[in-house]
């Protein structure tokens, strides 16, 4: 069989795959809302590389997990436009509203993060703690603590 | 370097048609259609990197990571290095050119290096129409650097080498490997089947794991993460192709931008290069000298078959021409892996469609759709594949013509040959129908009604594909150009097929949405009426088929 017939055929059902689900699925309606019952935060994005995160109970925030010694943190090495992005996970997967808001202290130098996306601009070295708060009423939030430092030479 | 040029420029003709560079009109219209089809894959590929920016699929950002490009990079690679070992093997070691390239004023060393060069150069002319527009679309979308848009281009005359270095040094125990193959044939059909049969296990095993309520809305969440995760696992896993990726598009550093001003990047472009050209001169070395003892080998004397006596057994005279039949389509690999991967992949496609639409709780027209879809499913790539039918009587070349001088009816060498093709599609036809009765449960009536109409559609459309073949032979054209030959009938049967497919789809969607039929219902008149239909398409078909044998073959004077 050619190519051109088996990509056609492919494309075909894709599409009907789509058109079919979306013009006579059932629509389900929800009555109910489901509240955000935790936040996790899963790990970190520095640049290309992403780094797990461990929960330490005794601080009750998120810190980077070191992947040469687990357990510790990670200090990040610090540099003039530093940039991570916190990533999060919102429990139970099916609750209503699953957006949800960063913030940090509005008067630190050391960094300041977008409140919609969890992207952390790094001003300075230091240490910063940002939390995670769910949009819905849940008053469900989690706190994430990073630290930044200039690498010894 | 004249000479290796010549013999580049001789075997590229026969891996594409180069006709058009000296014709003007025809090297414009190449142009304009390579840059529509540059564009057309780098659009689509730029849609869907915008879409998954937009509902932040990996990892909860609108930054698209650079693992998407590891995984799609490993994916192609790894498919790349597959087609250019099994094809240098066979170009290499193998290829019946040689013994005449052999003969040219020019030592072997430059012929082996002509046809390295050629794979090399397919390969970059695939990337550029293919992953290269992809690269290009990621770097739309991401926060890259101005040099990448030059960068890009360059960088991949060496991502091109990749797999035609691996081809070439694969090629070696590749060789071996099918050399101990064709000596114990029975081995190699039992690893054959061996490894089919492992294929569509996994296959099954894969759609069954498609879940039996599919919401795509309700699994947002879980379905994002297992998509990082998966881009994850690429990047993880893979680190040699995420270094080549790093290479073409830059080192993504910590403050969220491309850079090529990193140390990383210009190492892995020089180790890169110092890998494959290490890698390459090891393997030609040694391939070489493989190379040189295949071409030189004496073939004019070689005993290549055994002949066993065996006893004749004389047979009735269609069932003579059913076995010469069977023997020939056993000795075309080619023909019969064609012809296997279709008629395989249609009840495993129709496995797949299944399971997706049995996930989802539709509506009653919602319900008359699935099943004419599934209609058309099963019939198009069955009747496209007909589309070769067109071709069979032609492909005899000249000595089709033998077919006049032999004493027996002459429907019986004619309709021997389609007979592989009638009972293959039709257990194809009846495995698929098995399955899309499973998800369907309907009564025995009708699912036997519904398979008998499509059989008779399927068989009536094979007589009509070998019809236009006896009206329009092209036996001349196989005789001298091989496999390589535009056919018209192979062209028309396709329409034909897409035609008829589309034909009966609709017809089983009128007739369903007319008795509002749902699958759980006793006997319908619907099935009744598509049987009927089949049959008079049927009919037709024997009738012309007939009636062209005997005009071509009986009353023609010539």
């Amino acid at each position: 069989m050619k190519k051109s017939v088996i990509l056609i055929i492919g494309a075909l059902s894709l599409v009907a795959i789509i058109v079919i689900g979306l013009l006579f699925q059932r629509a389900e309606v929800y009555n109910v809302t489901i509240y955000v019952s935790e936040i996790i935060c899963s790990g970190v994005r520095v640049g290309d590389d992403y780094y797990d995160t461990y929960f330490d109970e005794s601080a009750n925030v998120y810190r980077i997990d070191n992947p040469d010694n687990p357990g510790s943190q990670l200090t990040l090495a610090y540099a003039p436009g530093l940039t991570v992005d916190i990533i999060y996970e919102v429990l139970p997967f099916e609750a209503t509203n699953q957006s949800v808001s960063f913030s940090t202290d509005p008067n630190s130098f050391i960094a300041r993060v977008e409140s919609a996306t969890g992207r952390v601009f790094f001003i300075d070295e230091g240490t910063e703690t940002f939390t995670i708060r769910a949009n819905d009423n849940s008053n469900k939030s989690a706190r994430v603590r990073l630290r930044a430092k200039i690498p010894e030479a | 370097m004249n000479d290796i040029k010549t013999l580049i420029m001789m075997q590229l003709k026969d891996k594409l048609d180069l006709g058009f560079i000296k014709d003007k009109a025809q090297l414009i219209r190449k142009i304009v259609f390579f840059a529509l089809r540059f564009i057309i894959v780098a659009g689509l590929s730029y849609a869907l990197f915008y879409v998954s920016s937009f509902l932040r699929i990996f990892h909860n950002s609108p930054f698209i990571p650079t693992s998407i490009m590891t995984m799609l990079l490993t994916i192609i690679l790894v498919i790349s290095t597959f087609a250019s070992t099994n094809d240098l093997i066979k170009s290499l070691y193998m290829a019946e050119d040689n013994q005449v390239l052999v003969t040219y004023p020019i030592s072997a060393n430059r012929i082996f290096l002509s046809k390295i060069i050629v794979f090399y150069l397919y390969e970059i002319y695939k990337n550029f129409t293919f992953t290269l527009p992809i690269f290009v679309a990621y770097g739309l979308i991401s926060p890259v650097n101005w040099f990448f848009y030059i960068w890009v281009f360059l960088s991949f005359f060496v991502v091109s080498m990749i797999p035609v270095v691996l081809g070439v040094v694969l090629s070696l125990p590749g060789f071996f490997i099918m050399r101990f193959f064709n000596r114990f044939r029975v081995l190699k059909i039992l690893f054959f089947i061996a490894v089919l049969a492992g294929f569509i296990y996994l296959l099954v095993r894969i759609i069954l794991l498609i879940p039996s309520e599919i919401n795509v809305l309700n699994y947002w969440g879980p379905i994002k993460v297992l998509l990082s995760d998966v881009t994850m696992f690429f990047q993880d896993y893979f680190k040699p192709v995420y270094y080549v990726v790093l290479m073409v598009v830059g080192k993504y550093n910590a403050a969220m931008r491309y850079t090529y001003l990193n140390l990383d990047v210009w190492l892995v472009f020089i180790s890169l290069i110092g890998v494959l050209a290490g890698l390459f001169m090891a393997a030609y070395f040694v391939a070489r000298f493989l190379f040189i003892k295949m071409t030189s080998a004496s073939f004019e004397y070689e005993k290549r078959f055994r002949v066993k006596a065996l006893l004749n057994r004389r047979l009735p005279a269609f069932l003579s021409f059913v076995v010469k039949e069977l023997r020939l389509i056993f000795r075309s690999g080619t023909f019969t892996s064609n012809f296997i991967a279709t008629y395989i992949s249609i009840p495993l496609f129709i496995l797949l469609i299944n399971r997706i639409f049995a996930s989802m709780d539709l509506y009653p027209n919602g319900q008359f759709a699935v099943q004419a879809f599934n209609i058309l499913i099963i019939m198009l790539p069955l009747l496209a594949s007909n589309s070769v039918v067109a071709t069979m009587y032609s492909r005899e070349g000249r000595t089709a013509y033998m077919k006049r001088t032999k004493p027996v009816v002459v429907i019986f060498p004619l309709l021997a040959k389609l007979l592989p093709n009638i009972v293959l599609s039709i257990v194809s036809l009846c495995v698929s129908l098995y399955i899309f009765n499973a998800h369907m449960h309907y009564v025995l009536s009708n699912i036997i009604l519904l398979s008998i109409a499509l059989i008779f559609i399927q068989v009536g459309h094979i007589l009509f594909s070998a019809l236009l073949d006896l009206m329009n032979p092209q036996n001349e054209q196989y005789a001298t150009a091989g496999e390589q030959v535009s056919n018209p009938n192979e062209t028309k049967a396709t329409i034909f097929a897409f035609i008829t497919a589309f034909l009966v789809a609709l017809i089983t969607l009128g007739f369903l949405v007319e008795e509002q039929f749902m699958p759980d219902q006793s006997f319908n008149y619907a099935f009744l009426k598509m049987l009927l239909i089949g049959f008079v398409f049927f009919g037709a078909s024997v009738y012309m088929y007939i009636e062209k044998i005997k005009a071509y073959y009986y009353d023609r004077i010539s």
